[in-house]
């Protein structure tokens, strides 16, 4: 039987009229039984039914799809090609340069820009120091792509997926990151792109320094200048972006906290939970013991790791004490 | 029935576009729907759909046959909406955490396959929708039609009909307790007594 509310309390849920203080009291009535929960999220179901209509209406299925559609049709260029086209440009300039007869031939030799790529996979990261002393931590499915030398007027890398940079000062040779629909200009400073290819979203966040950032279509114009805690969003979709004050060192708190595990059995996991959030982690069944996992943590609750624990691998079961800071998994 | 989504369902994992294609409009409103429910900014809904359908289909030879595909579908969505809502959390205040805390704890019960299997997400909403409206007695269907398609208030209503508002009220508050009852075996007929008891409030 489901536990006595005001109905008022509910119908603001579902209207979205709640307070705080009113949240918080539903959010009580919730965890008090799953019941609770059960009627609820049924009486959401009833309620999102009745609004069909207009929210079938308001999706823009078509437009959707037809967006979809484009962006999927858009080869993305694949690493190779870019690292050749990206080659192509500066071959280019070299050339001119030569012609020009900026350089003497033995020096030109030296000076073609040779470019390294770093890639990490899944719960993976790299740290590097490039050749001007710039400090990279690579996240997880991220790729970049630098010269090996920065011998040019500017320091360019390319990336794709997240990183946080640590650059040294050098104001006569800006360092570039181009992450596809913008690039960031900066002298010397420490900030943290998010550019995965598959987000619609891209973020920029600076924590020191000073940084611009310039569109790569329309004349490279600049679009933004970022000061300390500031945080860029792009969408890269419609082109549109807009600048918020963020916690920048909760964004960079993954290159700092991450608890990355790598295909290791159920036991060690609990010991490494156990390490992270200094709960006693107990496992009660020898037949599971076995499970390989791989999980990256960055600051999730334990709660939301061991449920996730629990979808993957259904037979895994766990009770957690708060108050006594203790997890039994069965 | 069944055996025609089978068949979709391979052929999106070949990479039939046009069998994603149909996958993409069935399920698309469906999915912005029961985000809208969730999270409050419409737009940025329509974002985390539409990146949850780029990683289904850039992971679709992982996907399974029959409901499964759209329990992995939800699931891309949730895991989209969890760092959405931490990215949102670090840039407000602590005006907002119970709201979050509320949101969170509505992904997670979605996130069990029996809750999202058991809910209407699952069904031929199109269907359903047409059909409860048909089972309200007809009083209720008036009041329905009246409020949601000429948007009328409560008090309107009540004098339209010529009753009072407090009878309106007093009818709201019985339906309630109806509804409660058969809300245990997801009668969604009298669920939609609720929703306009819930537009009959504004």
């Amino acid at each position: 039987m489901i536990t006595n509310i005001d109905n008022v309390l509910l119908i603001k849920y579902l209207r979205k009229e709640l307070n705080e203080a009113e949240s918080q009291r539903v959010v009580d009535w919730l965890q008090a039984k799953d019941e609770n929960k059960n009627f609820l999220f049924g009486l959401k179901e009833a309620y999102m039914l009745s609004r069909w209509e207009e929210l079938r209406d308001k999706a823009g299925t078509v437009n959707g799809w037809n967006e979809l559609k484009q962006s999927l049709g858009e080869k993305r260029p694949s690493p190779l090609k870019k690292y050749l086209r990206v080659g192509l440009q500066y071959a280019a300039v070299l050339v001119l340069l030569f012609a020009t007869g900026f350089y003497i031939h033995n020096l030109l030799q030296k000076q073609q820009p040779q470019y390294s790529m770093v890639e990490t996979a899944s719960g993976q990261q790299s740290t590097l120091t490039l050749n001007d002393g710039t400090k990279v931590k690579l996240n997880q499915n991220s790729k970049l792509i630098y010269p090996k030398n920065f011998n040019q007027d500017t320091r360019n890398v390319t990336l794709q997926g997240e990183a946080y940079f640590e650059v040294t000062h050098n104001a006569k040779k800006p360092f570039m990151v181009n992450v596809g629909c913008y690039t960031v200009k900066v002298l010397g400073t420490k900030f943290d792109v998010n550019a995965y290819s598959g987000d619609i979203y891209s973020y920029t966040s600076l924590k020191e320094g000073k940084v611009l950032i310039i569109d790569n279509n329309e004349g490279h114009k600049v679009l933004s200048e970022l000061k300390p805690g500031n945080q860029l969003g792009y969408n890269r979709r419609t082109g549109d972006y807009s600048v918020k004050t963020v916690d920048i060192d909760a964004i960079a708190d993954w290159s700092l906290n991450q608890l990355v595990i790598r295909n290791e059995k159920l036991g060690t996991v609990a010991d490494m939970l156990s390490g992270k959030y200094g709960y006693t982690i107990d496992v009660n069944n020898c037949k599971i013991g076995n499970l390989v996992y791989n999980i990256t943590i960055e600051k999730e609750p334990l709660d939301e790791i061991l449920s996730d624990i629990h979808c993957v691998t259904p037979q895994v079961h766990y009770y957690i004490d708060h108050e006594k800071k203790w997890v039994i998994i069965k | 029935m069944k055996n025609e989504n089978e068949c979709m369902y391979n052929a999106i994992r070949k990479g039939n576009l046009k069998a994603f294609e149909s996958f993409y409009l069935k399920y698309q409103p469906r999915l912005f729907a029961y985000g809208v429910g969730i999270l409050n900014d419409e737009d940025d809904v329509m974002d985390l759909v539409q990146e949850s359908f780029i990683s289904f289909w850039e992971n679709r030879e992982h996907i399974l046959t029959d409901f499964s595909v759209i329990a992995y579908l939800y699931k891309i969505f949730h895991s989209k909406c969890n760092k959405y809502m931490r990215m949102n959390a670090v840039v407000t205040d602590f005006s907002h955490l119970s709201e979050l805390k509320i949101q969170e704890i509505e992904i997670s019960y979605y996130n069990n396959d029996d809750n999202l299997l058991g809910s209407i997400y699952m069904h031929d909403l199109e269907e359903l929708y047409e059909k409860s409206i048909d089972k309200l007695p007809e009083q209720c269907r008036e009041i329905f039609v009246l409020n949601k398609q000429e948007d009328m208030r409560s008090a309107d209503i009540a004098s339209k009909l010529g009753i009072s508002v407090r009878t309106v009220e007093n009818q709201i508050y019985r339906a309630i307790r109806i509804v409660r009852e058969e809300m245990k075996g997801y009668a969604l007929p009298s669920a939609m007594l609720i929703m306009m008891l819930v537009n009959i409030f504004k």
